[in-house]
C-alpha cells in the first residue's frame, strides 16, 4: 500500500506541475507496482536464482548425458529448441520471479542441447557454434520479458563475441569490443530518462541492458589486466588506454553538466585536476575503467556499480604495483609520493571548494 | 510532511505509463536523490581522496620497511614508523576533521601497527609471521578499534583475531584438525558479532554497519557449510560439534532474520542449508552406483528447493512489507 500512495503522491505532483499536458494510465500504473511489489526480487534473489538455475543444468545436463544424448543429436536439437521455448514461455508469464530458477535452468540446458545438436553438422566449428548462440541469445533477448534470463542473454552475446576474438587469434579486436561495453555503458548510464521515456519496450530492455553493459565491461577490464597470465596477449593496449582518458573526461563533463555549476573557474579546476588524475590510468588502463564504472555508477546511484567500481580499482591498483618491475624501494617512494599527492588534493579541496559549493547548494 | 519514498522501479514505471519528457524524468531522478547532487559528490570527492591518501602512504611505509635497508640503522627505523604513528593519531584526535575521515586515518594507523611489529620482528629475527607478532598487532589497535567505532577498523580487528588464532594453532599447538579450525572461527566470528550488536544495543557504540554484519554472516556461514559439506563426504570424520554447530546457529540465524524482517539471512541459511543437503544427496546417490537417475534426482532437488527458497522469501517479503493489497 505504501508504494502505492507513494506513487499517487507523485502523480499528483507532476499533474499540478505539468497541468493537463501530462497524461498518464493510472489503472496500468497501479498494475505494475503491484506486481513489482508482488514480485519483489532483490540482488539475494537474482543471486539465488543463477545458483540454482546453473547447478539445476549442470545436474540435469550429467543427467542427459549419462542417458546417451551425445548419441543422438538430432534428439538433442530438437529437445534444446523446446526446451528454450518452454523457458522464454515460463518467463513472459507474469509471475516469473519465482519460476526464475526454472527458465533460467531450461535456458542454459536447450542451449548446452543445441550446441551439442549442432556440432556434429557444423563440422565441429567453434566459431559457428558461438554465431548460432549469439543469434539464439539475441532472439531470445527480443522475446523474454524477465530481467535475469535477458540479463543471460546479454552475457552469452558478449561471451560469444570474446571467445570468437580469442579462438581466431584476432586479439587487437578485443579493444574494440571493449569500446563498444564502454560506450553502451555510458549511454545508458547518462541518456536513462531519455531512453526509458522513448517507448515501452526501452523502457522494459533499460535495466537488463545496463546491467548486462555493466557485467561484461567490468569482465572485460579484468582481461586486459589480466589475460597474459594465461597466454593470451590483446595488443595495441593503447586503443583501449586512450579511449578509457577520453571517456573518462566525457563522463567528467556530463557530471559537471548534471549539477549544473555556474562558476567558470571552478569547472576548469576540475578538468584540469582530471587530466591530472586519468594520465596516469595510461600505464594500467584497467584502472582508468574502474575510476569510469565508479564515477558513473555514483552519479546515477547504481549500488552494484559502485561496488564493482571500488573492487575494481583496490584489486587493478594492487597488481599494478605487484607487477611492477622495480625494487620494493623504487615502489616504496612511489606510493608515499603519491600517497601525498592525494592527501595534499584533500586539503587543498577542503580549503578550495567546499565553501563555493555549499553557497551555490544555498543559492539553488 | 516526510518525502515519500520514490525508487527507480517507481519513476520507470510511471515513464512507461505516461508521456512524461525526457527532462522532466531526468529532474525527477535528481530531485527524488537518485542522482548524486553537490553534497553527495563533495562527500565522495573527500572520502575518495583521503582514502586513497592514507592507502598509498601507509602502503609506502610498509613497502618502505619491507624492502629492509640494511644501511638504515634500527633505532631510525623503528622511530621513523613511530613518529609517523603519533602524527596520524594526533590529527585523528586533535583534528576537527570529520567522522569518517578520523576513521581513514586511524585506519591507517592500525595499519602501520602491524608495520611497526614487522620492522621489530625484523630487527630482532623473532619472524614476522610469528602469532605474537599478530597477537601484538591486535592487541595495541583493540582501544582504537572501540573508540573510533568505525565499520572497516572493526574488520580489520575481527581479520586480526583470526589470523592470530589460527597462527597460534599452527605455531603454538602444532598442526590441528581443520574441521575444529573451521568450528572455532565460526564460533568467534559469531560471538564478535553477537558482542557487537550487543554493544550497540546498550548505546556503547553506534549501530553496526549493516555491510559489516552480512560480511561476517557471509563468511561464517561459508565455513559452516563448507565444513559441514567436506564431513559429509567423508563420513568417518563426521564431527558432533559441526553438526550441533549447524543445528543451533542455522535455525536461530533464519528466527533473527526474521524478527529483524532481512531477506538476506534468509537468503544466505537457506542456500547453507541447501547446499549442505546436496552433499548429502550427491554421496547416497553415486555412492548407491545410480549414476543415471542419481544427476536427474539431484538435478530436480536443486531446481525445486530453491524455487521453494525464492518462493518464501517474495512471500516473506510481502507479509513484512504488506505492499500489495
Amino acid at each position: 500500500m505504501e508504494t502505492q500512495n507513494n506513487v499517487n503522491s507523485l502523480l499528483r505532483k507532476l499533474q499540478t506541475k505539468y497541468g493537463d499536458t501530462f497524461s498518464f494510465d493510472q489503472v496500468a500504473i497501479e498494475k505494475e507496482v503491484d506486481i513489482q511489489s508482488s514480485q519483489f526480487s532483490n540482488l539475494a534473489v537474482k543471486i539465488l536464482s543463477v545458483i540454482g538455475g546453473f547447478l539445476g543444468s549442470l545436474f540435469f545436463l550429467g543427467f542427459l548425458l549419462a542417458l546417451g544424448m551425445y548419441d543422438t543429436p538430432a534428439v538433442a536439437l530438437v529437445l534444446g529448441v523446446i526446451l528454450i521455448i518452454v523457458a522464454l514461455g515460463i518467463d513472459r508469464n507474469e509471475t516469473s520471479t519465482l519460476l526464475d530458477t526454472i527458465s533460467i535452468s531450461n535456458f542454459l540446458i536447450g542451449g548446452f542441447l543445441i550446441g551439442f545438436g549442432l556440432e556434429e553438422q557444423l563440422g565441429g566449428n567453434d566459431n559457428y557454434i558461438a554465431l548460432v548462440s549469439m543469434m539464439v541469445a539475441t532472439i531470445s533477448f527480443f522475446l523474454a520479458k524477465g530481467f535475469m534470463l535477458r540479463l543471460i542473454c546479454m552475457l552469452i552475446f558478449n561471451g560469444c563475441w570474446l571467445y570468437i576474438i580469442v579462438d581466431n587469434g584476432i586479439n587487437s579486436a578485443f579493444h574494440f569490443q571493449l569500446i563498444f561495453l564502454l560506450a553502451g555503458f555510458l549511454y545508458l548510464s547518462f541518456y536513462e530518462a531519455k531512453l526509458i521515456s522513448k517507448n515501452i519496450f526501452w523502457n522494459l530492455v533499460y535495466k537488463p541492458l545496463h546491467a548486462g553493459f555493466l557485467l561484461s565491461l567490468s569482465f572485460v577490464l579484468f582481461l586486459l589486466a589480466n589475460s597474459w597470465k594465461v597466454e593470451v596477449y590483446f595488443f595495441n593496449s593503447w586503443i583501449s588506454a586512450v579511449v578509457i582518458f577520453l571517456a573518462n573526461l566525457f563522463v567528467v563533463y556530463k557530471i559537471i553538466k548534471g549539477l549544473k555549476l555556474s562558476d567558470g573557474k571552478n569547472k576548469m579546476w576540475i578538468y584540469g585536476l582530471s587530466v591530472f588524475v586519468f594520465l596516469p590510468t595510461f600505464l594500467m588502463p584497467s584502472i582508468g575503467g574502474a575510476i569510469l564504472v565508479l564515477l558513473t555508477s555514483y552519479h546515477i546511484g547504481h549500488r552494484v556499480g559502485i561496488a564493482l567500481g571500488m573492487i575494481g580499482l583496490v584489486y587493478f591498483g594492487m597488481q599494478f604495483y605487484y607487477d611492477l618491475n622495480l625494487t620494493l624501494f623504487t615502489k616504496s617512494i612511489i606510493l608515499m609520493v603519491s600517497g601525498v599527492v592525494f592527501l595534499s588534493a584533500y586539503f587543498f579541496y577542503n580549503i578550495t571548494f567546499t565553501d563555493d559549493l555549499v553557497k551555490n547548494k544555498e543559492l539553488n | 510532511m516526510e518525502k515519500p519514498k520514490i525508487n527507480r522501479t517507481l519513476l520507470h514505471i510511471v515513464s512507461r505509463f505516461s508521456n512524461w519528457q525526457a527532462a522532466d524524468i531526468e529532474t525527477s531522478f535528481r530531485e527524488n536523490d537518485i542522482y548524486a547532487n553537490q553534497n553527495d559528490w563533495s562527500k565522495f570527492i573527500k572520502t575518495f581522496l583521503m582514502s586513497l591518501g592514507i592507502a598509498f602512504f601507509v602502503s609506502g611505509v610498509i613497502f618502505f620497511f619491507a624492502y629492509n635497508w640494511a644501511s638504515l640503522h634500527k633505532f631510525i627505523k623503528l622511530g621513523l614508523v613511530q613518529v609517523l604513528l603519533i602524527a596520524m593519531v594526533g590529527v585523528a584526535v586533535f583534528s576537527k576533521l570529520n567522522k569518517n575521515v578520523k576513521g581513514i586515518i586511524l585506519m591507517g594507523a592500525g595499519m602501520l601497527v602491524g608495520a611497526m611489529f614487522a620492522v621489530f620482528g625484523q630487527i630482532y629475527q623473532t619472524g614476522a609471521n610469528a602469532y605474537d607478532f599478530f597477537f601484538g598487532w591486535t592487541v595495541f589497535i583493540a582501544l582504537w578499534v572501540f573508540v573510533s567505532n568505525f565499520g572497516p577498523m572493526w574488520l580489520l580487528f575481527l581479520a586480526l583475531i583470526n589470523i592470530s588464532i589460527w597462527q597460534y594453532f599452527e605455531q603454538v599447538l602444532g598442526r590441528v584438525d581443520e574441521m575444529i579450525m573451521l568450528d572455532l572461527f565460526f564460533v568467534i566470528n559469531m560471538l564478535y558479532l553477537i558482542s557487537l550488536k550487543l554493544l550497540a544495543h546498550f548505546g556503547k557504540i553506534n549501530s553496526v554497519p549493516r555491510w559489516l554484519e552480512r560480511i561476517i554472516v557471509l563468511v561464517s556461514v561459508s565455513y559452516l557449510t563448507f565444513n559441514f559439506s567436506v564431513q559429509i563426504f567423508d563420513f568417518q570424520s563426521m564431527s558432533m560439534l559441526t553438526f550441533g554447530l549447524a543445528l543451533v546457529a542455522l535455525p536461530l540465524g533464519i528466527y533473527y532474520g526474521k524478527q529483524q524482517k532481512d531477506t538476506f539471512f534468509i537468503a544466505t541459511i537457506g542456500l547453507s542449508i541447501i547446499l549442505i543437503i546436496l552433499s548429502f544427496l550427491i554421496k547416497s546417490v553415486f555412492e548407491g552406483g545410480e549414476g543415471l537417475g542419481g544427476f536427474f534426482i539431484i538435478s530436480i532437488y536443486v531446481i525445486v528447493s530453491i524455487s521453494g527458497l525464492i518462493f518464501s522469501i517474495v512471500n516473506l517479503n510481502k507479509q513484512w512489507h504488506g505492499d500489495t493489497k
